[in-house]
């Protein structure tokens, strides 16, 4: 393919480090290129699913994008399934091999690894692009033309997106490196004892690689070299307005003629050898009716699986998520069964705007007192005193000279401490808050007027951000995003909805993750959790005191409300029980009062 | 004076082929002029950086007409249109604008950025620019009527990444003939910023394929920005200076979008676009 200059600079780089890292521009070889910054290769080996996963939709996101700039938006979308790449055109996929990812060949860094995916995925939408309608749907019955005219077509493909991106010339380079050349017995030919199907197989195999190694291959039989050449002077020139104009098919019967002139009897049942085999199936795109389940064979564990599936469809932005689980608060949770998070922003329904008045209205005596408690704590008092005998002089009192000696004044100024504050407020949405909380009032209303009152409260005072999370378990660890500072519409709060189980462990770590990826650097972060009855058994329970130890340790300051039968057990720093909403604000004003003061 | 007499006189009313140094669809370009030289008033949409500004400069300029320009999303109330009271010598005065002499005389009146205020901000100039063609103005108690030869060009961006401008009312739309201009094709796009901006060959193409590329990824939705022509102008005139290729690129297209986001971000996004040009 190309020059050989320019391939010479293709075998010691990884070009997807010119994305991953944005070293490409830079030329910045010494160093870690942020701010493009990607997921780290510690990720995949980790042992956490969710990690795993993370990463893993990562490199597809990044893949599919480069199928995308090639070949228009939504056409494909890019998958990992099955063991051998492979690409369904009517649900317009591409299923892509995970083999680089979990068995990487010696010496493949994870750029290494994304390049030769990269390089996978654009071949495969280089067919779609390219190649014509009618080479997916007839395949030769003669099995060595079908080699032929797969050879020409991946040749014919490859160097026609090369032409018009010249810069993506290179994957397909690591992608052929990676699939005819590092396994040099996967495509070498076995002699056969019959002579004339040894001939042709010999024959076969050799154009194949002289097509299609990256080493330079040449073959021993001088007529497989020749008719490459042909093959080569026909495929790579310089003009993609001509190439496209090339019938392949055409093409692929003069290369069979001159390969095997009238070798090939066609009474006589010859047999490919199966690397040639294997090679041919990958050629045919469309899935045998019956075998579909073979088709879909996967290396990949089911539930990984649908953690990446679950991951694209929900479009998390998980390159962020996990430098933060690297930064780390905790390397090794989670113990089995790991839950798959999912950050939702729901689409508000009807009522719900309605419903946050409401909320509104019932905690409005309770707003401004909860935020004057704070913004007492936040102020700076300033106390002029006049008529005194000593001081400062007051000009304006001079007039008073000839009778008095007042004419002095004094000012104090009381700084109260001003602090930030980064407040995020997780709502327990499970099941059991469908109870009532006290006369009339299920405990969803409850948390949503509370809810409410914190954002109403704490919201336009300027040193406090606000978030509202709302939490359960069913299928996922569903985390609503209600109301945070790029999402501040209110009517969201409004939202109802209990239904799961209460995963209050793994939700305060992702919400504190979230709070510190978003919030401001070195501000006080609070977390407050509203919830009922007791988290999920089990692991769970455990890690509710585990995050609390960690983030008191990371000097993030914990609230429980307590709604409900709730016990104090879980070792949240405060705890406030629910009584009325007297108590409660008045409780909490002290509260923030205090965390503002104190050192 | 009829119009068919001064269309005798002098070159009123000859479109002129091309534009020099600057590209519009010719088949654009011809309806443009055969618009204005028939009294119809002509909207110019389309991306930022596709020149909407620019060829009501430079169709002036070929027609050899004064040329005023009003920024529209300067115009606070609506009667600024026609000037603003001043206070002078102890009495209040009213300063009549450059826009109600403009309007007097032959001549392109552009109209820039002409939805970037509420639409009650353009009642007040809606009996200029329909068939009535006059106003009467309170402050000075006169009526002007508008030159028979006054063009007017109005431009505004449409679109979800323009924040700041409003939906048009039908009122305008109806008094307007809208022409959407595009990006030049590659090569003629290439070709200019090689001849007018001093690129080499290779960059020229280079940045016009870029510029192209990442403008369909927005309409794609892939990116959250349109991208016009003066990131590249921006880059040509950076190379031309001995910046490097990379450095130009990076402060130019790079740059413009958000790092947010890791590998899934925009900026990312931008670089792989790049990478696919770059031999």
């Amino acid at each position: 393919m190309a020059l050989p200059t320019q391939a010479e600079s293709w075998k010691n780089k990884s070009l997807s480090d010119f994305w991953l890292t944005g070293r490409g521009l830079d030329n910045n070889k010494n160093g870690n290129g942020q701010p493009y910054a990607l997921f780290s290769h510690k990720l995949l080996a980790s042992e956490d699913t969710d990690a795993q996963a993370m990463a893993l939709t990562a490199i597809l996101g990044a893949v599919s994008r480069v199928v995308d700039i090639v070949h228009g938006r939504n056409k494909f979308t890019v998958n990992f399934s099955s063991k051998e790449t492979r690409t369904d055109f009517v649900a317009k996929q591409i299923a892509l091999s995970a083999e680089p990812l979990f068995n990487p060949p010696r010496g493949y860094l994870m750029p290494d690894i994304v390049d030769v995916l990269t390089g996978m995925a654009l071949h495969e939408a280089a067919h779609a692009q390219y190649s014509s309608p009618e080479y997916y749907t007839e395949m030769p019955g003669n099995p060595f033309m079908a080699v032929i005219r797969n050879v020409v077509e991946d040749t014919y493909v490859e160097h026609l997106t090369t032409l018009y991106y010249p810069g993506y010339a290179g994957y397909f380079w690591k992608y052929r490196r990676y699939e005819f050349d590092l396994d040099p017995d996967k495509w070498a030919h076995k002699p056969r004892k019959n002579l004339m199907e040894n001939e042709l197989n010999l024959r076969a195999t050799d154009f194949l690689l002289v097509m299609r190694s990256t080493r330079d291959y040449v073959s021993r039989v001088a007529r497989v070299n020749h008719v490459a050449d042909m093959l080569k002077k026909m495929i790579y020139i310089d003009n993609p307005v001509r190439l496209e104009k090339l019938n392949t098919r055409t093409v692929s019967r003069r290369i069979y003629d001159e390969l095997f002139g009238n070798l090939v009897q066609h009474d006589i049942a010859y047999s490919l050898p199966s690397s040639l085999l294997d090679y041919n199936n990958r050629g045919k795109h469309q899935g045998e009716p019956g075998s579909a389940g073979a088709n879909n064979k996967t290396n990949i564990p089911s539930d990984l699986q649908n953690l990446i599936q679950n991951m694209r469809q929900e479009q998390l932005q998980v390159a962020n998520m996990s430098e933060l689980m690297e930064a780390g608060l905790d390397p090794d949770y989670p113990p089995p069964p790991p839950p798959m998070v999912v950050f939702r922003r729901p689409l508000t329904d009807e009522g719900a705007a309605e419903r946050y008045e409401q909320a509104r209205s019932v905690v409005k005596p309770f707003v401004i007192r909860l935020r004057n408690r704070l913004s007492w704590a936040n102020t700076r008092q300033v106390i002029n005193r006049y008529h005194l005998p000593s001081g400062e002089l007051d000009e304006d009192s001079l007039y008073q000279a000839r009778f008095s000696n007042k004419i002095f004044r004094r000012t104090e100024i009381i700084e109260t401490r001003t602090r930030k504050l980064d407040i995020g407020l997780l709502v327990d949405t499970s099941a059991s808050m469908v109870y009532p909380a006290g006369e009339g009032i299920s405990r969803v209303q409850l948390a949503r007027n509370l809810a409410a009152l914190f954002v109403e409260a704490l919201e336009p005072v300027d040193s406090v951000q606000t978030w509202v999370f709302g939490f359960n378990l069913k299928g996922a660890v569903n985390m609503y995003e209600l109301y945070s500072p790029g999402l501040t519409n209110k009517a969201r709060i409004g939202m109802t909805g209990a239904e799961g189980t209460t995963p209050e462990g793994t939700a305060l770590k992702y919400a504190a993750l979230r709070l510190m990826s978003e919030g401001r650097p070195f501000v006080q972060k609070v977390l407050i959790v509203i919830a009922d009855g007791k988290p999920n058994p089990g692991p769970e329970t455990r890690m509710v005191k585990e995050q609390v130890r960690r983030l008191k340790a990371l000097g993030c300051k914990t609230i429980n409300i307590l709604v409900g039968d709730r016990p104090q057990e879980y070792g949240y720093e405060y705890v406030i029980p629910w009584t009325d909403y007297y108590t409660v604000t008045t409780e909490f004003g002290r509260l923030l009062k205090k965390l503002v003061e104190e050192e | 004076m009829t119009i068919k007499q001064a269309v005798r006189q002098d070159n009123w009313g000859v479109n002129v082929e091309s534009l020099p140094d600057f590209w519009v669809d010719p088949e654009k370009l011809s309806v443009i002029q055969d618009l204005m030289f028939s009294g119809i008033n002509v909207m110019l949409t389309g991306d930022p950086g596709t020149g909407k500004t620019e060829l009501t400069k430079r169709l002036a300029r070929a027609h050899n007409l004064p040329f005023h320009r009003v920024n529209v999303g300067a115009i606070r109330t609506p009667r600024d249109w026609f000037g603003h009271w001043e206070f002078i010598g102890g009495q209040t005065v009213f300063i009549q604008s450059e826009f109600v002499a403009a309007i007097q005389r032959p001549g392109i009146v552009a109209l820039d950025e002409f939805n970037r205020v509420t639409p009650d901000i353009h009642n007040s100039i809606y009996t200029i620019l329909d068939h009535n063609r006059e106003v009467y103005i309170e402050e000075t108690k006169q009526y002007i009527a508008v030159h028979p030869r006054c063009i007017f060009i109005a431009t505004e961006n449409r679109g979800r990444s323009h924040t700041g401008t409003f939906m048009e009312d039908t009122a305008v739309e109806d008094r307007f003939e809208t022409i959407e201009l595009t990006l030049p094709p590659v090569e003629v796009m290439a070709d200019l910023l090689e001849k007018v901006y001093g690129a080499t060959p290779d960059h020229a193409l280079l940045l016009a394929r870029i510029t192209h590329k990442l403008n369909s990824l927005y309409h794609e939705e892939s990116l959250s920005r349109p991208t016009g022509f003066r990131p590249a102008i921006s880059a040509a005139a950076l190379v031309k200076r001995g910046q490097p290729l990379n450095t130009a690129l990076k402060y130019t297209f790079v740059n413009r979008f958000s790092p947010e986001g890791g590998v899934d971000s925009e900026q990312t996004t931008v670089l792989q676009v790049i990478q696919a040009y770059l031999k």
